[in-house]
């Protein structure tokens, strides 16, 4: 059995010939197949493909030619990464027979690095969602209670490492969508800064603030595929040519003396008493082994909700104006009179509610008459968000905060009410205005045997810095072992 | 957790009605009906109404922050970073090809 093993110990066992990439990909493959029915963590199977992957890769390690750490290692993408002759959806109805005919650039390396594809996770539609509720293939359910979301976007991606059908999955990140469905399914979960991994090929949903990182079960194997996916892409310019470190080699380092800010904005009413008591409990294992904390204020924190809610939908409406069914997308069913006959019919057949919705929220706020009112002041506002987290950082290292309000919620509690849905990212939307990396770690499970997550947030391109930190708590603790039982 | 304390001027936002809903899904092109108009206006609304907060916060001479990695300019030589061949890029739509070419429905119409 490999299932129990991390990606970085089934790298070194591959490494050192003790097994073949072939026998960890069958077991792999065989979880997939036999979970994914229940669990609905992949929108497509890749089995075949990561059967032959694989078998390539047995023969470089028996030539003694593996291509990288991660060489053989069964690995997932979600389905908003496009993969060259890999039906890549973004959840949506409007691509659902979308095959590209290239590779996103986070995906062609990981194919050069020795991907072993178990498969496209789910997510809601176009990344639009906090729960995977709204995918045009269904709802993700968690690994630890069926009944329960998996979290969202990327949903399928954390349902998928938590189930063991995988040892690394790549998500995005654009509110929050990496971070709360790893604290929902009790695994680890880095959001780079902007800028850090490419987004060339990932389908655009909010340009300003998508990013793309990966899930794992370690802290350490969080940083063995950051090394792979990190860096600058001329085809993605915003990603600047600043150096990538060896993240795994550098994981070691003493937290005495590290300061940890602590906001008050984000232990308020509304928080579970039961996930602050282990957030807590997870900030005194810091404590006891030298670091300190102190009581920091985000004064705009309560304001970042409603300016996501602005700057997200502007951004989502003008990305998705090119799903005009002419050259990709869906047939519509129906008789077409017109060329906008044809854009409506698409469109409206499509995209599904969520995706709707903030379509129109979107246009509403872009629209003369409303820019001023909605669209300046939330740009505005989030300087003085970006300025709160500047103000932080000269006083403390790292910034330590619940991922989300409560552990998993019950599918279709929140489905039909926008707003509740909206505030589950409260605690996540604000690194994602500043542009600024932030790691989920599982810290502990409720009465209920739900997993809760703890967020670190650490200055821009600080990912190393905070690794490190994130990788002294796991040496401490191990709430990161705990996987649910299936 | 963010969640209203007050709101100020609660008059100044106008409802958004099931026309305006409309207007803004015909400017989208996205057909909607009747009944998804009247839903769509609703969850806006209650939406927008949380959105008031935002006049609780003094912006006046605040620089507004469209990206946060400061890059400015950046320009590479003009070719393709990506070589896919025609074929294939045609190959994804739907829609007929007549000499290479995606044959899209006539835009300007004969009156």
């Amino acid at each position: 059995m490999f299932k129990e093993l991390t990606l970085k110990e089934v790298s070194e066992g591959i490494r050192s010939k003790r097994f073949k990439p072939s026998e960890v990909a069958a077991e792999a493959i065989g979880r997939t197949r036999e979970l994914n029915p229940g669990l609905n963590a992949y929108i497509t199977e890749t089995g075949e493909l990561a059967e032959k992957a694989a078998k390539e890769a047995d023969e470089r390690q028996a030539a003694g030619k593996l291509k990288s750490v991660l060489d053989g290692v069964p690995g997932a993408l979600k389905d908003i990464v496009n993969t060259k002759g890999i039906r890549s959806t973004s959840a949506s109805k409007i691509l659902g027979n979308f095959i590209p005919p290239y590779n996103a650039t986070v995906a062609q390396k990981l194919f050069d690095a020795g991907l072993v594809l178990t498969g496209k996770t789910n997510t809601d539609e176009f990344a639009c969602g906090g729960s995977t509720e709204f995918s045009a293939f269904g709802v993700t359910r968690n690994p630890w209670d069926r009944q329960r979301v998996a979290g969202g976007s990327s949903g399928g991606s954390a349902a998928a490492l938590a189930a063991q059908t995988c040892y690394y999955a790549i998500g995005t990140d654009t509110g929050g969508s990496i971070r709360l469905p790893a604290s929902f399914c009790g695994i680890t979960g880095l959001k780079v800064s902007y800028g850090r991994v490419s987004r060339s090929g990932v389908t655009a949903m909010a340009s300003s603030l998508d990013t793309i990182g990966p899930f794992a079960k370690t802290v350490e194997d969080l940083a063995m595929v950051l090394q792979v996916i990190a860096g600058n892409d001329p085809k993605d310019a915003t990603t600047p040519k600043k150096e990538v470190p060896d993240y795994a080699a550098n994981l070691k380092k003493d937290i005495k003396g590290l300061k940890i800010g602590v906001p008050k904005e984000y232990f308020v009413e509304g928080l579970s008493p039961e996930v602050e008591k282990l957030v807590r409990q997870a900030m005194k294992e810091y404590e006891k082994a030298g670091a300190v904390l102190k009581e920091i204020s985000l004064p705009y924190t309560r304001y970042a909700v409603a300016i996501y809610y602005i700057i997200m939908p502007a951004e989502l409406s003008a990305n998705l104006a090119r799903y005009d069914g002419i050259r990709y997308g869906l047939k519509p069913e129906g008789e077409i009179t017109d060329i906008i006959d044809q854009y409506y019919k698409t469109r409206d057949q499509g995209f599904g509610p969520e995706v709707k919705r903030r379509i129109l929220t979107g246009t509403y706020v872009l629209s003369a008459g409303y820019f001023d009112a909605y669209y300046r002041k939330a740009l505005q506002v989030r300087t003085l968000i970006k300025q709160d987290f500047e103000k932080a950082f000269s006083e403390v290292d790292v910034i330590m905060t619940p991922v989300s309000p409560g552990p998993a919620f019950k599918i279709g509690e929140k489905s039909s009410n926008p707003l509740s849905m909206y505030l589950e990212d409260a605690f996540t939307i604000p690194a994602s205005m500043a542009g600024i990396p932030a790691l989920s770690l599982p810290c502990g499970l409720t009465a209920e045997s739900l997993p809760a997550g703890l967020q670190i947030i650490a200055p821009q391109f600080a990912e190393q810095q905070l690794l490190q930190i994130g990788h002294a708590y796991q040496q401490m603790t191990d709430w990161h072992k705990k996987f649910p039982e299936i | 957790m963010a969640s209203p304390k007050k709101t100020v001027n609660p008059q100044q936002n106008k409802k958004v009605d099931a026309e305006k809903i409309k207007h803004i899904a015909h400017l989208a092109r996205i057909g909607i009906d009747d009944r998804e108009a009247e839903e769509y206006a609703g969850q806006m609304n209650s939406v927008l109404d949380y959105m008031k907060i935002l006049e609780e916060v003094e912006t006046k001479g605040v620089e507004m922050t469209l990206q946060v990695n400061g890059l400015r300019n950046v320009t590479r030589e003009d070719r393709p970073l990506m070589e896919v061949p025609a074929d294939e890029l045609l190959a994804v739509s739907t829609l007929p090809k007549i000499a290479n070419q995606i044959a899209v429905r006539a835009v300007i119409k004969e009156e």
